[in-house]
């Protein structure tokens, strides 16, 4: 005898079933007297379930829907990754000022560093050219540019003569401040448009609210 | 049953949309179409006429501060009774007594008061025993008997699989079966 279907009669009864399994159980019921009552004390379950009135409604879905938009917070509340976002969006002036300014500091470092170790063994006025080098003891600047060097960082100056690196440094430094300008104004005109659209919303708002 | 045509799904998709950028009224356009719907399913997961309506207006208010989290693969409905489900329970929890059902009125043209007081006695046994199910399995039974969601929509609502819907409500029918045995007979 065909194991009964019991398990699937709420499905079918709910018009879930299809295809071949829909085939399988009304072929069985056809032949399963047991599985007929079953499926009729479920339709009958329903009927007396719907039996119970809905809720009666104390108020009109529109007064409803004035209470609720009356009690609602100024905005909805953001999900993690959009107030990622919306905080990286606004720091990212103050990122790219601090990127610059950083990179000012390694440009003029570098300069430095590499000024001092071509200065050794050179009768290389550096005292007179830069004053500021003074309170800086040359080896310490030795000390520190070999490291540097061997390291890696700063090969681009790695053995340059004052003229022409001096020229590479200004040259990367104009490179980076206009990189930086040219983003900062980007990022500058986006914040203004989104501004602009966003007080129009809101006058657009103000000027259709019920 | 609220279950706007496709064209009118449209208008939803839209209405979504602008709740989300922060436009009230768009939110409010929803909360008028579901509205029915979700005091409905509310209301049969609390038995309590007061405690729906606190719940439903609770289920708006956070289904306003969660849409940036609405997923539009799923439908709507589905997402804003999962809200109400649980707004549903957490009123229940907060221990409030349940309105005496004997005490809801309702309307019935016949002018037989013993057949009316045996309707009413009818309909408390079923509503109780509805209310006495598990949750889980309340949900379920609520969603698909009074609600008419498909076994997708229900397991979308309520984040569970097909297969588990399916067994939940096998299990709150037998259940059912059994309290409401004098009623089936009948």
């Amino acid at each position: 005898m065909e194991n009964h279907v019991k398990n699937w009669l709420g499905a079918y009864m709910d018009g879930e079933l299809s295809g071949s399994r829909l085939e399988t159980i009304e072929r069985h019921l056809a032949g399963c007297p047991e599985c007929r009552e079953e499926l009729e004390e479920l339709q009958m379950l329903s009927i007396l379930l719907h039996s119970v009135p809905a809720v009666e409604v104390q108020q009109s879905p529109a007064r409803f829907a004035v209470q609720v938009k009356y009690q609602l917070p100024r905005t909805p509340a953001r999900s993690p990754w959009a107030r990622f976002w919306g905080f990286s969006w606004r720091a990212a002036p103050f990122i790219l000022v601090g990127m610059w300014a950083f990179s000012q500091v390694v440009l003029i470092f570098s300069g430095l560093v590499t000024l001092g170790t071509s200065a050794i063994g050179q009768d290389f006025p550096v005292y007179d050219f830069l004053p500021g080098l003074m309170p800086l003891p040359y080896s310490f600047l030795d000390e520190l540019g070999t490291i540097l060097l061997d390291a890696g960082i700063f090969e681009g100056f790695g053995n340059f003569v004052f003229g022409s690196g001096f020229i590479q440094m200004i040259a990367a430094n104009m490179l980076i401040t206009t990189a930086a300008a040219v983003l900062l104004w980007s990022w500058l005109a986006s914040w203004l448009a989104y501004s602009r659209s966003k007080l129009n919303h809101s006058v657009h708002e103000e000027l259709t609210r019920a | 049953m609220n279950n706007p045509a496709s064209a009118d799904l449209d208008i939803e998709k839209e209405l979504i949309g602008a709740a989300r950028q922060g436009d009230r009224n768009a939110f409010g356009e929803l909360v008028k179409i579901y509205y029915q719907g979700t005091i409905n399913v509310v209301y049969r997961m609390c038995g309590d006429q007061s405690l729906a309506q606190e719940a439903a207006q609770e289920a708006f208010i956070r289904a306003w501060q969660q849409i940036d989290r609405y997923q539009p693969r799923f439908a709507f409905r589905s997402w804003v009774y999962r809200i109400a489900l649980n707004a549903a329970i957490d009123q229940l929890r907060k221990d409030r007594p349940v309105e005496d059902i004997e005490k809801i009125s309702l309307k019935d043209g016949r002018e037989n008061p013993e057949a009316v007081v045996e309707k009413d006695e009818k309909v408390e046994r079923v509503r109780g025993a509805v209310l006495n199910l598990p949750e889980a399995a309340r949900a379920v039974l609520i969603l698909r008997e009074y609600e008419e969601l498909s076994y997708t929509d229900i397991a979308a609502a309520l984040n569970i699989p097909v297969g588990t819907v399916m067994s939940r409500l096998n299990y709150a029918r037998s259940l059912l079966k059994k309290k409401l045995a004098d009623d089936l007979e009948n």
